[in-house]
């Protein structure tokens, strides 16, 4: 096996299952099967920096492959897909009300629905990411929706 | 009444709104205020006073006085004069006895003042002090503003928005100055109490009040359900200016108005304010009552004398200037006070202009601009104080009914600065926070005491400056709550939950005495995942943690564990785990529930102050785990992996990383709950594939409540229930863990002096005692009891306890007292189960 392979879904013959999977995605569109690679020792292009030597490489395909390269590029990889949880949600309003993060500065880590922390991205036009810790990912995507609820109102 | 259609107005008489008052059906249109629609058909009493239960009509009719406050769908102290009419609502008069027309209470206007003067219930009513609570409820009952409601399903949100520019206030010079700086490429965002409007390159938020202004250019914008946290870099406040009521005899009466409360009603909503009018003051005014068709009786700048005259509380006659005019109108005013509150809380200084008889802004902060007559530029002839005389009272607070006399007599009483004024007689206090009366007391102040306004000063203006709903501040209940990759699992098999910190996690799957004899004669399974679970990497990996813990780990083998306790630099204990070595430079930590965060934030510390190079990552929402415990584990698992999992080639304290149920695990064997037992850690994304199979290789799911038995037997310490902030690991009883021959590591200074005033130690008893119950000696409190529970297995009541060093003896009797009783207990040093540790090995 290599290294902590017990960190990778992708390793496993086990399909993963979302955190937020039974939620009901009424304001947000679950991303979670994304691969989420924290690397440390620099930030590798097209990266998140998430501080200082610090990024979140975001993976939609062959996460072990990734993970590989970047190791082989001298990067020390931890792979957080399952610990990360990614929505994305729509509207600069509906983030308004989630975050007072600077939404023309993005992506940032900061704190989304009071306090839970977050890497938030801009996926294009006023559509948004955001990963945030799947133990607290059922409570943003509660929040999310009851947020875009309000809207309506 | 209302007028013919006009141009401007703002109601549309085509689609007319019906609503009630106090039950009875009352119709207005689209575009109106309940205020105004309520003024329309007749309404001229609105509201009875806090003290006197006086009747109260419109006075500004801006949102700033109390006079029309009413409790509007079960909502108390809604100002019905900025409230937007709608279909259906249900609207009543508050603080009221009876009727509106007839309000029993009305009696202490009448015949109560020689017995309810300033601050009365300070002397009065204090005595005998047994009564006070009777007095304090029925004074509750009969003075205030509403009632509270039961719940109301308003919801209110919160928005975050960041600008360039906020102004505040959109009359002339605040769209001014919000065109000026959108013009120049700014995003501005303009805000106003009024109706909204188009802004030209500016955006606009209307009806919305800015309640405050905070360091940093934070603005809290109240737009009804909705607050929105406005950061801007720069603030332009364009309040306005506030028109300040006359002190006068009967200056309270209906009927008495302020000018903008003419102007109003007359153009935005086509209402006829009266039919005989007096105008003192300036004349703004007179073309609003004349395009009315309101007889303007007299109409005068300045008013050396003036007296208004009033039945049943509604204004009849004028006495101005020697000269008796009877009217149903007085439009009366004096200074245009700048509204500096906003700027005051930003910074600025505000100081007495005498030539116009007001307070204005001075040394605005950086980033912070006050224009139009906010910024208090315009001259004017300063008015007197109060004018004296006439037989009614005479009012400079109708928030709090304080009236002159109130004042003069605080200030005979000692109570002569403005803040101890303020406070004896809640002049300023009431709902509208000063805006009609903070001028008018000072004022009359400087007067009584024969000094001038500078002198006397201002009060501090605090936030906020317009009332805000409680509810609009709290916003959204939100409660974070965390869950375990295994959460559903456990809510599928009916647990029972409880709150952990943060975490929900299963008390028990409903029989904690049947889950703990799973585990001691079959197996049981427990979710872990809220352990922290943290990697350190780096060829300083080792050396780090060496520091780091008071045991040893350089000499840690790959592939074994070892219990760790982490002290701070006092040597107070703070959290424990394990710790296993995978690899030369690679070690996997798991730490308490609850301290995850803060001991990887430790790590990276200490990391960066001593510059190994390590790696420091946070797994622990990462990784699921679970501790599969039992005499049959091994069985279980060898069915579930390919590897050897035998007691020879995975030992006691062996880490190893193997497949189970075709997931790659690290599987931990350590024995939290004293049988031979398996940490299962693998990838959250796929840990329900994992419980499923270990489950149904006949594993018994058990909760947190069996747990605490379990380990209870074992006398195994959970930090920070068992210890607290002032353990050390010697008090512990871990003296074991110290490494004194290290060279170096946090807390180890403090270890010499280190005092062991309490020891933790193990106790049976006969009858259970409480967590909490204190350990006694010679009638003094010398401890207490930290864990208990009934044990099955020891056949009787055990707990772990604090007592003084030296009855920290095997076989000691100690007394615990709790609900009165004090029974004996016999302390115990070794685990009650297993003491030898046979089963973990085995």
């Amino acid at each position: 096996m290599s290294r902590l392979a017990f960190l990778s879904p992708h390793e496993a013959d086990a399909s993963p299952v979302s955190p937020i999977a039974h939620v009901p995605a009424t304001a947000f569109t679950d991303v979670s099967h994304l691969g989420k690679l924290e690397v440390r020792g620099g930030v590798p292009a097209g990266a998140i920096p998430i501080g200082p030597d610090r990024a979140l490489v975001v993976v939609d395909g062959d996460v072990r492959a990734e993970r590989d390269r970047l190791a082989a590029a001298g990067y020390r990889v931890y792979d957080q897909t399952a610990g990360l949880a990614a929505l994305e949600v729509e509207g600069e309003r509906l983030m308004r009300r989630l975050t007072e993060l600077d939404l023309s500065a993005l992506p940032l880590v900061g704190a989304i629905a009071r306090g839970t922390p977050a890497v938030i991205e801009r996926v294009g036009g006023e559509r948004f990411r955001l990963f945030v810790p799947q133990e607290l990912a059922q409570y943003v995507a509660e929040v999310v929706n009851d947020q875009a609820k309000g809207l309506e109102a | 009444m209302r007028l013919a259609p006009q141009a401007g107005e703002r109601i549309d008489r085509s689609r007319p709104i019906s609503f009630r008052l106090e039950g009875r059906v009352v119709s207005g249109y689209e575009g109106d205020t309940i205020g105004s629609a309520l003024y329309a058909a007749g309404t001229r009493v609105f509201s009875r006073s806090f003290k006197y239960h006086r009747p109260r009509g419109l006075l500004c009719c801006s949102g700033h006085c109390p006079n029309c406050m009413m409790t509007v769908d079960g909502v108390p102290n809604v100002r019905v004069c900025v409230e937007p009419l709608r279909e259906g609502a249900s609207v009543r008069a508050q603080n009221v006895r009876g009727s509106l027309d007839h309000d029993l209470m009305s009696v202490v206007d009448r015949f109560g003042g020689p017995f309810t003067p300033v601050g009365f219930y300070y002397r009065t009513m204090i005595r005998p002090r047994r009564a006070w609570p009777l007095y304090e409820k029925f004074l509750r009952s009969v003075a205030g503003l509403g009632k509270v409601g039961g719940a109301t399903h308003r919801r209110y949100d919160t928005e975050h928005r960041s600008v360039d520019v906020l102004v505040i206030g959109g009359g002339g010079a605040g769209r001014r100055a919000a065109s000026e700086a959108a013009a120049e490429g700014f995003d501005v965002l303009l805000v106003d109490e009024g109706h909204a409007f188009p802004g030209s390159g500016y955006e606009v938020l209307a009806p919305a009040r800015a309640l405050a202004v905070y360091e940093g250019g934070l603005v809290p914008v109240d737009a009804g359900g909705v607050l929105y946290r406005v950061r801007a870099r720069r603030i332009v406040v364009a309040a306005g200016a506030l028109e300040q009521p006359l002190v006068f005899p009967g200056n309270d009466l209906v009927g008495v108005v302020l000018p903008q409360a003419v102007r109003r009603l007359v153009s935005e909503w086509s209402v006829q304010p009266g039919s005989r009018a007096v105008v003192v003051g300036d004349g703004t005014a007179v073309p609003y009552l004349e395009r009315a068709g309101v007889e303007v009786a007299a109409s005068v700048e300045r008013a050396e004398q003036l007296a208004a005259h009033g039945r049943h509380g509604r204004l009849k006659a004028v006495t101005l200037d020697g000269r008796r005019i009877s009217c149903d109108l007085l439009v009366a005013v004096g200074a245009r006070q700048p509204a500096y509150s906003l700027l005051a809380q930003a910074g600025a200084r505000v100081e007495y202009e005498p030539h116009a008889g007001v307070f204005v802004p001075v040394d605005l902060p950086a980033g912070v601009e006050a224009v139009g007559s906010a910024a208090g530029t315009g001259r004017q002839q300063p008015v007197p104080a109060a004018y004296d005389g006439g037989s009614d009272k005479c009012f400079v607070c109708v928030c709090e009914d304080v009236t002159t006399k109130d004042l003069k007599r605080a200030i005979a009483e000692g109570f002569d600065s403005i803040e101890l004024a303020k406070r004896y007689t809640t002049v300023t206090m009431g709902p509208c926070q000063g805006k009609l009366c903070h001028l008018s007391s000072i004022r009359l102040l400087a007067k009584e005491l024969g000094t001038d306004e500078a002198e006397i000063g201002t009060t501090t203006a605090r936030p906020p400056w317009a009332p805000v709903e409680l509810g609009l501040l709290a916003g959204r209940h939100l409660e974070p709550a965390k869950r375990s990759p295994l959460q559903r699992r456990h809510e599928q098999a009916g647990a029972k939950m409880m709150w952990t910190g943060q975490w929900r996690r299963p008390h028990s799957y409903g029989d904690p005495a049947a889950e703990v004899r799973a585990v001691h004669e079959s197996l049981g399974i427990i979710d872990v995942s809220t352990l922290g679970k943290i990697v350190v990497e780096g060829p300083d990996a080792a050396a780090l943690l060496e520091r780091l813990y008071p045991n040893r780990f350089a000499d840690l083998k790959p592939g074994r564990i070892r219990y760790g306790v982490l002290t701070t630099d006092g040597g107070r204990i703070f959290d424990d785990g394990t710790v296993a070595r995978l690899d030369d430079e690679l070690f996997y930590v798991t730490t308490t529930s609850t301290g995850s965060s803060g001991v990887a934030e430790w790590f990276e510390w200490w990391n960066a102050v001593w510059g190994y190079d390590a790696e420091i990552v946070n797994l622990t929402g990462a990784i699921a785990a679970m501790n599969v415990a039992g005499p049959r584990a091994r069985e279980a698992l060898a069915s579930l992996t390919d590897a050897d999992v035998s007691n020879e080639a995975l030992r006691y304290l062996d880490a190893r990383e193997l497949r189970v149920a075709g997931v790659p695990c690290l599987a931990l064997r350590i024995g939290f709950v004293g049988e031979l037992g398996y940490e299962l850690h693998c990838s959250a994304g796929v840990a329900e594939h994992v419980w499923d199979a270990v489950v149904a290789a006949g594993a018994v799911p058990f909760g947190l409540e069996p747990q605490r038995v379990l380990r209870l037997e074992k006398a195994h310490v959970i930090v920070s229930q068992d210890t607290d902030s002032e353990s050390n690991l010697l008090s512990a009883g871990m003296p074991w863990i110290v490494k004194d021959d290290k060279e170096d590591f946090v807390g180890k200074w403090a270890l010499p002096h280190a005092q062991v005033r309490e020891r933790l130690v193990g106790f049976t008893c006969d009858v259970l005692p409480p967590e909490g119950a204190q350990v006694v000696r010679d009638g003094r409190i010398a401890g207490r009891v930290t864990s208990s529970r009934f044990s099955e297995r020891v056949g009787k009541p055990i707990g772990l306890c604090w007592v003084q060093p030296d009855q920290a003896e095997e076989g000691t009797t100690i007394q615990i007292r709790w609900e009165g009783d004090v029974r004996p207990a016999t302390v115990t040093l070794s685990p009650f189960y297993d003491p030898e540790g046979a089963l973990l090995r085995s």
